[in-house]
């Protein structure tokens, strides 16, 4: 048996991703501005002029399960910024609460200094496991937001409530802050406690924001036709319940 | 890495991601047991990277500690600390009087204690959000969190009231219908985006395995 | 001895004898042509006793002049002989040619009218053999006519002098002397390399030349006048000879009684003075210095003016000018001045006239354009017409009007100075006239010449030759003067008038005449005249001429301008440091962080404020209630435990009352945890529940540990329970030691293959994302087995979907501490959900309260600053 419901669904997802990539090459396509992004172009620019740190937070949550969706995101958000602080005098810093997370991380803050040719300046303690918790992970954030000159803070990833706590943090020690996560009490408490909270799926629209590739873009507009698909589906299957028709 | 291993690399996460969506979308043998496998692959992996994470837990801190870098100390408890209770587990097992001990008696109250210093930050993000962030967003999240609590505790007077049933009722709606709907979206969204960036690595296009 | 030496350019008395001036250096005594043949002038005869032997030279050398010279590029350009108007500019060529040899008489040699008056003759004093001075500005270059002039001034001053000869002698020697100075001919450059007093004056003294033979050795007073007549032509060629130049146009002069020739002036008597005074010899210098003595007070306007400028210096303060500088200038002011005077001219003595010629080597042509330059009488009139009849050629020429005599090309005539549309005219009276650089208003005579000179008075005086011209001149001073503003313009050579500048290279300058022009009275310029004010050029600001260009700025140039000053700014401005670190107390977080103390211990420990329990139960609570109560009692129920320590609190209270219920009831409970902190919280909370119902670990819970690798491994374990987990957690030993089961074996277990198996799963979670996971994950392999969500307050809203589905995959839910109470009340037995309350509804307020100040506070602010901005 197949589930081709699922299959219709994944169908549709490839489908538009595919599509929506050949159209972006032709044409360009508009985003809505997200005034997180935007602040996070400008605060990694001074920090680099002004030799400080930049730290990326991928969150606590695990490489396998659903909570690996945003940390991705993550990822390309740090391919990025690998590529914009390969020349500032101190190297960004990847930390995770997970050890496959952080492996990851690594990997891919290399492969960032080696695209600008800046191999040389990559450390293996870069990218690091704060704890195997969350709140242990949380513990081990004012080490770093305290003493390693880190002006930019961001935290893209799975959080939960500990979330909340890191970005006190950082704004205790007034640095910028950018945070999203995908739950949606860790949401919830962002928005209190950061400078500029990503809400829903803004934690994924990192890539499309700061230009990691085509692929990017076009899974964003993805996501909105999906969405919109979504909408009317669940309008007309409010509708057809509301007269009676069952499906 | 050279062309030819990004190549290979890439085809085995297409081709385990393949497999895994066979599993779930089919119910032919074959993929359900490969998709066991790999799940299973994926747990012993992930458990490895617990242990990598604990190794580069380590030796971070211990260059912090022997560069003498700022705020070395805390990073010399944390290795003592890690050793020890690495030891105590290794030794006596994780489910031992004296790992319990360790547990119930430093990690739970420090964790504990987190979550108490939490709740403290966020009354105080609370009380300076409006001033912080003039917008009706803010204010509106300020009101409801404040008519969410006073449904949910008990009034230090006239909690039989009905005002106060008001407000309890007045609580489960907004949390049950305002709440858990945009809940739901927002859920929704997650979930698509989730499924996009799956794709992504799935089609090979986002490598966070290196390129 | 003699009388002081009375300095003709400071005007300071000099002990007699003395040659050079005491207090300016200038000389006192004209200088004398050496003796030497080749290059003592002829005039400048030293001694009398060589006359005799001068004679015959003179003679000689006057015959080469007669006999001839090369030819001469001017010839063709020069007046031709005969014509009115005198010898054509070959004698202008001629005068270069001539070598030293030929050039005057020679050392000695004396003419005779020159050597008539001793006693009047101006003493080379001072004069140096061989001193050469171009321009021949020396005692012995001084040509005739100015001898003549100071002759004549003297005469006029000493009785001894005799009466100036009438008729046509002295007419012709005024309208010779006018004619050349009407002569338009440029004298800068348009001089011939002699750079005598003119070439227009060179052919009048080559006619001179060719005319009677000049005895230079006589010096009596007759033959001093012929001397001097003489003189007055050799010397023009003396101070020739003297500057090397060339004579070679006195080969021109044609002898006597030819048309156009000079006559002899030498017959005619002279101004002694002046040409006495050339031939004197030192050891004259004190007599001459005598008579100059006696002539004091009297100059010649036009030559000796600078006696009167010593004498009466015309700078406002006398004091000021002491120097010898001082009174150079005043001389020099004075001769340019002395051309609104020209009477004074007469009065002056010839013999400081003669002196003061004899300062510089130019100061003849110096005193010569001065004259030229001073504005002419209006009665001047037109030159007369070329050809006088009494005029030597060469005198003709030089007056010949249109061009007549020495002529430029037309190009080099223009050049040179900036000459009217027609000729100027020159007072008849006045010396030949030049064409200074100096632009003349036409009408414009040199009046002060013409004034200052009256060539009657030294008619008699001038040689035959030199009278001719006067003689054909206008007669009388009138005549004269029409006669000299009939004088044509002197004509230039051909090749000197190819030497002319382009008249477009020079500015056509409008000079005020100097009578005109202000007097300087203050500066190092004092005294002068003509002095270009520096106000208007200098000192006083002008507007521009162009006016400034206005600059146009566009907004976002301003604006980009104002931004670069700020940027610059800032740049100076010390900013200080943000600090990251605080350094004082968060005061907020004490506060808050002390009121959540206090809201929390005061009911633990005062236990106030309490607060009442809740009378309502919710509607999930009794179907939760129902369930648990229906649990078979020989399955085991899996209670999950997927929360955090920091949980513990609540999720314990929560937990506690529904495992309460469960294991009271006697179910089997076994524990699972997908966190690694899992096992060990469900050990605690076990333990605590079992000791209070008498459960033994072992028989009545189990706990199988933790299960690793997340949603996946939920999934495994679903599917598989035996499989995903192959060892328990905490098992209990037997009194011996020795472990009485190692997990899936223990009898708790014994029943259980698949999830399925299980009386009832139960999740306790502090986030939605575990319950979910479970719901999802597990719920195709429970079957009919119950899903019950305990979970936190914040997770319920997320999970009650599940359970409020149409085919709900949440059997039950139980949220919250307020649920925990109830359920607790309902069940009959309170638990720490109950000794939670108080605290916790303190907290609650305490949260609520400070909450609300926080929106009031912000409101407050922001209403202010809004209403104070308008205000702004």
């Amino acid at each position: 048996m197949i589930d081709l419901r699922g299959l219709v669904i994944l169908g549709i997802f490839i489908t538009s991703l595919l599509a929506y990539t050949g159209y972006r090459r032709r044409r360009t396509i508009a985003f809505r501005k997200m005034r997180g992004f935007e602040e996070l172009g400008r605060a990694i620019e001074r920090a680099v002029e002004a030799g400080e740190r930049v730290h990326l937070s991928l969150g606590t949550g695990s490489v396998i399960g659903s909570d690996s969706g945003p940390a991705l995101a993550g990822l390309a958000v740090l391919s990025r910024m690998a590529t914009a602080t390969s020349m500032s005098d101190k190297p960004s810093v990847i930390t995770a609460g997970d050890g496959a997370m952080m492996v990851l991380a690594q990997d891919r803050l290399r492969t960032g200094y080696q695209q600008v040719g800046e191999s040389t300046r990559f450390q293996l303690t870069a990218g690091r496991m704060l704890g195997p918790t969350p709140f242990s992970y949380v513990a081990g954030l004012p080490a770093i937001l305290g003493t390693g000159d880190v002006t930019v803070h961001v935290m893209i990833g799975s959080f939960g409530a500990e979330a909340a706590l890191a970005a006190d943090f950082g704004e205790r020690n007034g640095v910028f802050v950018l945070a999203g996560t995908d739950d949606v009490q860790a949401q919830s408490l962002l928005y209190a406690t950061a400078t500029h909270p990503l809400i829903g799926e803004e934690v994924f629209a990192g890539g499309a924001y700061l230009n990691a590739g085509p692929l990017h873009q076009a899974s964003l507009s993805t996501q909105d036709l999906v969405r919109f698909l979504i909408v009317a589906a669940i309008l007309l299957g409010t509708l057809l319940r509301t007269f009676g028709v069952s499906l | 890495m050279k062309l030819g291993t990004y190549l290979i690399w890439a085809a085995v996460a297409v081709a385990a991601g393949i497999i895994v969506l066979l599993g779930y979308f089919t119910n032919l043998d074959v993929f359900i047991g490969l998709r066991l496998v790999l799940l299973r692959w994926a747990t012993l992996l992930a458990a490895a990277g617990l242990g990598i994470g604990l190794v580069n837990l380590a030796s971070v801190h211990l260059a912090k500690v022997s560069d003498q870098e700022p705020g070395w100390p805390y990073s010399g408890v944390l290795i003592v600390f890690l050793t020890f209770t690495l030891a105590l587990g290794l030794f006596f097992g994780p489910d031992s009087p004296w790992t319990l001990f360790v547990f119930n008696f430093i990690h739970l109250p420090l964790e504990s204690s987190l979550m108490a210093l939490l709740a403290i930050a966020l009354v105080v993000a609370g009380v300076r959000l409006v001033g912080r962030r003039r917008d009706v967003l803010s204010l509106a999240f300020l009101l409801t969190a404040i008519l969410i609590l006073l449904g949910t505790g008990p009034w230090p007077v006239a909690s039989d009231s009905g005002l106060h049933t008001a407000i309890t009722d007045l609580r489960a709606w907004v949390a049950q219908v305002w709440a858990a709907g945009g809940a739901r979206g927002i859920l929704l969204g997650v979930a698509i985006g989730a499924v996009v960036t799956g794709l992504r690595v799935l089609m090979a296009a986002d490598r966070p395995y290196g390129s | 001895m003699g009388e002081e030496i009375r300095c003709p350019m400071c005007s300071k008395l000099n002990p007699p004898g003395t040659e050079s001036c005491a207090f300016c250096g200038a000389r006192l005594k004209p200088l004398l042509a050496p003796a030497a043949p080749d290059e003592s002038s002829p005039g400048l005869s030293p001694s009398a006793p060589d006359r005799s032997e001068e004679e015959a030279a003179g003679e000689d050398w006057l015959a080469r002049m007669r006999t001839g010279a090369a030819q001469d590029d001017l010839e063709e350009d020069l007046p031709k002989k005969g014509e009115g108007g005198g010898a054509s500019p070959d004698w202008l060529g001629r005068l270069r040619e001539v070598g030293p040899a030929d050039e005057g008489p020679p050392a000695g040699e004396v003419p005779d009218w020159l050597g008539e008056q001793p006693e009047q003759a101006v003493a080379p004093a001072g004069a140096e053999p061989g001193d050469e001075e171009p321009g021949g500005a020396v005692p012995a270059q001084i040509p005739d006519w100015l001898s003549r002039v100071r002759e004549r001034q003297a005469q006029e001053v000493e009785p001894a002098w005799e009466p100036e000869p009438e008729g046509e002698p002295s007419e012709v020697d005024e309208g010779w002397l006018a004619r050349i100075r009407d002569s338009g001919e440029p004298v800068g450059e348009g001089l011939p390399s002699s750079g005598g007093p003119a070439g227009a004056a060179a052919p009048e003294v080559e006619g001179e030349a060719q005319g009677p033979t000049l005895d230079w050795g006589d010096l009596t007073p007759s033959g001093e006048r012929e001397a001097a007549e003489a003189a007055s032509v050799d010397s023009g060629l003396s101070w020739r000879e003297d500057s090397g130049a060339d004579t070679g146009w006195l080969e021109e002069v044609p002898p006597d009684g030819e048309p156009g020739t000079p006559k002899t002036a030498r017959k005619q008597g002279v101004q002694e003075g002046w040409l006495s005074e050339l031939e004197a010899t030192a050891d004259e210098s004190e007599g001459l210095a005598d008579r100059r003595a006696a002539d004091k007070g009297a100059a010649a306007k036009w030559l000796g003016n600078a006696e009167i400028v010593v004498e009466k210096p015309f700078t406002a303060n006398e004091d000021e000018i002491g120097g010898p500088e001082a009174a150079e200038a005043e001389w020099l002011k004075e001769l340019e001045r002395g051309t609104d005077e020209p009477s004074s001219r007469q009065d002056q003595e010839p013999a400081r006239v003669w002196e003061t010629a004899g300062e510089g080597s130019l100061d003849w042509l110096a005193e010569y354009d001065a004259s030229i330059g001073r504005p002419q009488p209006e009665e001047v009139e037109e030159p007369g017409p070329a050809g006088d009849e009494g005029a030597p050629g060469w005198l003709s020429e030089i007056n010949a009007p249109g061009g007549q005599g020495p002529s430029l090309p037309e190009e080099a005539r223009t050049a040179q100075f900036e000459e009217p549309s027609e000729p100027i005219p020159e007072p008849p009276e006045e010396l030949p006239h030049v064409p200074a650089l100096v632009f003349k208003q036409p009408g414009q005579a040199a009046s002060a010449q013409g004034q200052d000179f009256d060539l009657d008075s030294i008619e008699g005086e001038l040689p035959d030759w030199l009278g001719e011209p006067k003689a054909g001149g206008t007669g009388g001073e009138a005549g004269g003067g029409q006669a000299g503003a009939d004088l044509a313009p002197a004509t230039l050579p051909a090749w000197l008038e190819a030497m002319r500048p382009i008249s477009t290279f020079r500015s056509v300058v409008d000079v005020a005449e100097e009578q005109e022009a202000t007097l300087e009275s203050a500066g190092p310029l004092a005294g002068l005249r003509g002095v270009l004010m520096a106000e208007p050029v200098v000192a006083m600001p002008r507007a521009p001429t162009i006016g400034a260009a206005k600059l146009e700025v566009t907004e976002r140039q301003y604006a980009q301008a104002e931004l670069l000053h700020q940027i610059v700014e800032e740049e100076e401005r010390e900013l200080s440091t943000p600090d990251k670190r605080r350094l004082r107390l968060p005061m907020l977080r004490w506060v808050v962080s002390a009121v959540m103390l206090l809201a929390v211990i005061l009911p633990i420990t005062v236990g106030t404020p309490s607060f009442s329990l809740p009378t309502q139960v919710s509607r999930d609570l009794l179907p939760l209630m129902g369930l648990v109560n229906d649990l078979p009692v020989d399955r085991p129920s899996l209670i999950i435990f997927d929360f955090d320590p920091g949980y513990s609190g609540e999720m314990d209270t929560v937990a506690g009352a529904f495992l309460d219920q469960v294991m009271g009831r006697g179910v089997p409970v076994v524990s699972l945890s997908t966190r690694p902190s899992g096992p060990a919280l469900a050990v605690n909370l076990l333990n605590r529940i079992a000791a209070r119902h008498g459960v033994s670990p072992g028989t009545g819970y189990l706990h199988l540990g933790y299960l690793s690798g997340g949603p996946a491994a939920v999934q495994i374990f679903s599917a598989s329970p035996r499989d995903a987990v192959h060892k328990g957690f905490d098992i209990p030993e037997a009194p011996d030691g020795e472990e009485t089961c190692g997990g899936w074996d223990c009898p708790i277990l014994s029943g259980v293959q698949r999830l399925s198996d299980f009386g009832m799963v139960a999740v306790i979670s502090s986030g939605t994302e575990n319950a979910r996971v479970w719901a999802e994950q597990a719920h195709p392999f429970m079957g009919q087995v119950p899903l019950v969500m305990v979970l936190s307050a914040g997770a319920e809203p997320l999970i009650r979907p599940y359970y409020e589905a149409l085919q709900p995959q949440v059997n039950g839910i139980l949220s919250g501490l307020p649920a925990a109470v109830a359920y607790e009340q309902a069940n009959l037995s309170p638990g720490e959900a109950h000794s939670r309350w108080n605290p916790f509804g303190a907290a609650l307020a305490a949260t609520e309260a400070m909450l609300a100040a926080g929106v009031i506070y912000g409101l407050a602010r922001w209403l202010l600053r809004t209403g104070r901005l308008p205000r702004e």
